[in-house]
Parts: C-alpha cells; sequence; structure tokens
C-alpha cells in the first residue's frame, strides 16, 4: 500500500535561540527535537507538527523512534510536550510501535524529573536516558 | 548595624527592569540573565532553577499585567503606566525573584486562590497537581498552562508571597515573591 505523498514529506525546523531544532522522518520512522522551548505563541510553533504526525496517524507505515534531547522549556511548552506525546501514543495504540527516548544531562534532576512526570502518565514506551552531552 | 541593614547590604541586584514587556524583550533580557548567572553561580543546577524561576515570572507579566487606560485620574506617567516590573537579587544564602504589576481587582482572588492552594501542598502534592493539570487542562487562547505558579513552588521548593494594593476601584497592584535557597 502507498503512503500519502504529504505524510512522508519531512520536516525540519531549525533551532532558533527560543525553539527547538525539530526533524521528523515519516518514511524512516524518526523524530528528533533538541534545544530550548519557548516560543512566543507556542501553539503556532507546534502546529507544523501536530498536523504531520496527525497525517501519520492515518497514512504512517513505520514504527517510531523519538529522541528528546531539552536543555529548557516553559510550561506552556511542557503542556504541548504532553500534546506530543498523547499524539505519539495514539500512533503506538493503533499498531506501530512507539519509542519515546528521553535524554537529561547528569547533573539535571530537574530535566530527569519532568522526564518520569511523562513516563507516569503515558502509556507508551518511555526510557529516561541519562547523558553526559550537552545540548 | 542590625542584622537585616546588614543582609541589605550584601543583596546584589542581578537583573531589574521595569516598563512594558513583550516576547523580544524577555528574549534578551532571559539572555543576559543567563549570561550574568555563569559569573555569579557555580552550581549548573541552580542556574538552571535561576532561569526557569526568571522565565515563568517574566512570562506572568507578559500574559497578565493589565495598564492602567489613559482615562484613570492616577496621575501617572505614561512610563509608569507601563510599570510591570521585575528584580532579581541574590544574597549568600538566596536568590530573590520579585515581580510587580497592575490587575484587575477580580483577578486578587484567582491569584490568591492559587498561590494559597500551592502553598498548603508539599512536593510530592505539587507534583501530582503539577500532572494532573497538565494532563487534564487545554492551553488558554493565550497559550497559557496554567503551571506557572506551581511549576516556580516546584523548582523554588519554598512557599510564594504575595500582596495587593488597591488603586482604584478598578486595579490593583499586585507584588509576588518568591525565594530560592542557595543551599537547595
Amino acid at each position: 500500500m502507498e503512503s500519502d505523498l504529504s505524510a512522508t514529506e519531512k520536516l525540519r525546523l531549525d533551532a532558533t535561540r527560543v525553539t527547538p531544532y525539530i526533524y521528523f522522518d515519516p518514511n524512516s520512522g524518526f523524530l528528533e527535537l533538541r534545544g530550548k522551548s519557548s516560543p512566543e505563541n507556542t501553539i503556532l510553533f507546534y502546529q507544523r507538527l501536530f498536523e504531520k504526525l496527525e497525517e501519520y496517524i492515518v497514512f504512517g507505515m513505520s514504527d517510531l523512534t523519538v529522541n528528546i534531547f531539552f536543555e529548557y522549556f516553559n510550561t506552556s511548552s511542557s503542556k504541548c510536550l504532553f500534546d506530543l506525546f498523547r499524539k505519539l501514543s495514539l500512533i503506538d495504540q493503533t499498531g506501530r510501535k512507539v519509542i519515546i527516548n528521553w535524554y537529561y544531562e547528569s547533573w539535571d534532576d530537574d530535566m530527569l524529573e519532568s522526564g518520569e512526570d511523562y513516563k507516569d502518565l503515558l502509556d507508551v514506551e518511555f526510557n529516561l536516558i541519562e547523558t553526559e552531552e550537552e545540548y | 548595624m542590625t542584622q537585616s541593614d546588614q543582609n541589605i547590604f550584601q543583596e546584589k541586584v542581578i537583573l531589574i527592569y521595569k516598563g512594558e514587556v513583550t516576547h523580544n524583550l524577555i528574549t534578551n533580557l532571559l539572555e543576559s540573565f543567563e549570561q550574568r548567572l555563569e559569573e555569579i553561580e557555580p552550581e549548573r543546577m541552580l542556574r538552571k532553577k535561576c532561569f526557569n524561576i526568571a522565565t515563568e515570572c517574566i512570562e506572568n507579566l507578559r500574559y497578565h499585567a493589565t495598564y492602567p487606560s489613559n482615562g484613570t485620574s492616577l496621575n501617572l506617567s505614561a512610563n509608569n503606566m507601563k510599570a510591570s516590573m521585575i528584580m532579581i537579587t541574590v544574597d549568600p544564602d538566596h536568590y530573590t525573584f520579585l515581580t510587580c504589576n497592575y490587575i484587575k481587582k477580580p483577578e486578587q482572588k484567582v491569584i490568591s486562590g492559587k498561590i494559597e492552594k500551592i502553598n498548603a501542598m508539599d512536593s510530592n502534592e505539587l507534583r501530582q497537581y503539577y500532572k494532573h493539570t497538565m494532563a487534564s487542562d487545554a492551553l488558554s487562547e493565550k497559550g497559557t498552562a496554567g503551571l506557572g505558579f506551581i511549576d516556580i513552588a516546584r523548582k523554588s521548593n519554598s512557599k510564594l508571597s504575595y500582596e495587593f494594593q488597591r488603586v482604584n476601584e478598578d486595579l490593583a497592584y499586585y507584588t509576588f515573591y518568591v525565594k530560592l535557597n542557595r543551599g537547595n
């Protein structure tokens, strides 16, 4: 079965001072978010990724690996991340395996705690991975 | 010299701003604040907590401050009408975050209700409340998540303080402050 063309287009947004790098490749089933998130308009910023994922819910074929490396996000973004993870859970529940990897720097107890909060709320494989890397 | 006089002299202002709060201004203010923190705070976790708390405090001003209209008889200069303010100070034991802004009178009850509820919770209850709010409430039209005060309380591990001063029948001047212990 052929996937809808729009669902196979990649999404790539470069990082800015207040928005994260986002890379989504529906063909290989890979999503990465990296950096800081405190956009002027959080809903507007995440809308493009959400639209791509909604297409993926219908047309996407592959399992998904999702890597999250956040240095900082504000509370408005934290809500949007939860909505993102909920969409990913829906993909998982409809037959494509989703694995979310939440990376946090070894000294950053608050980022670990945020990851634990999401893991606790979601019914999807959610790995908390300690790293020495700086994002 | 009393103990409290000595404390005042030991306190250093690391960020102060008064005026209208826009997103670009927040970004620039926070960048210079982050650089200043690099110079004065060796502990990374504390630097990050400071940055988090400062961001949420400033965003509260951006989203929730109101300004007296020209028609009010407050005898304020144009500058003072846009009188949202943030000040962050450091002494050997604490960082202190203070914001001041005008609010509409009915907001008083909303703010005090939220803060009293949060102040009555221990750290585990706060964590559950944050998760519950994140999972159940939609973002407001302004894009706010209703998580700012809870996040500040969690990151600071301190009680939140506030007071209101009457301005006129429509407006109050709202002061908020919180401390972050440097020994956390």
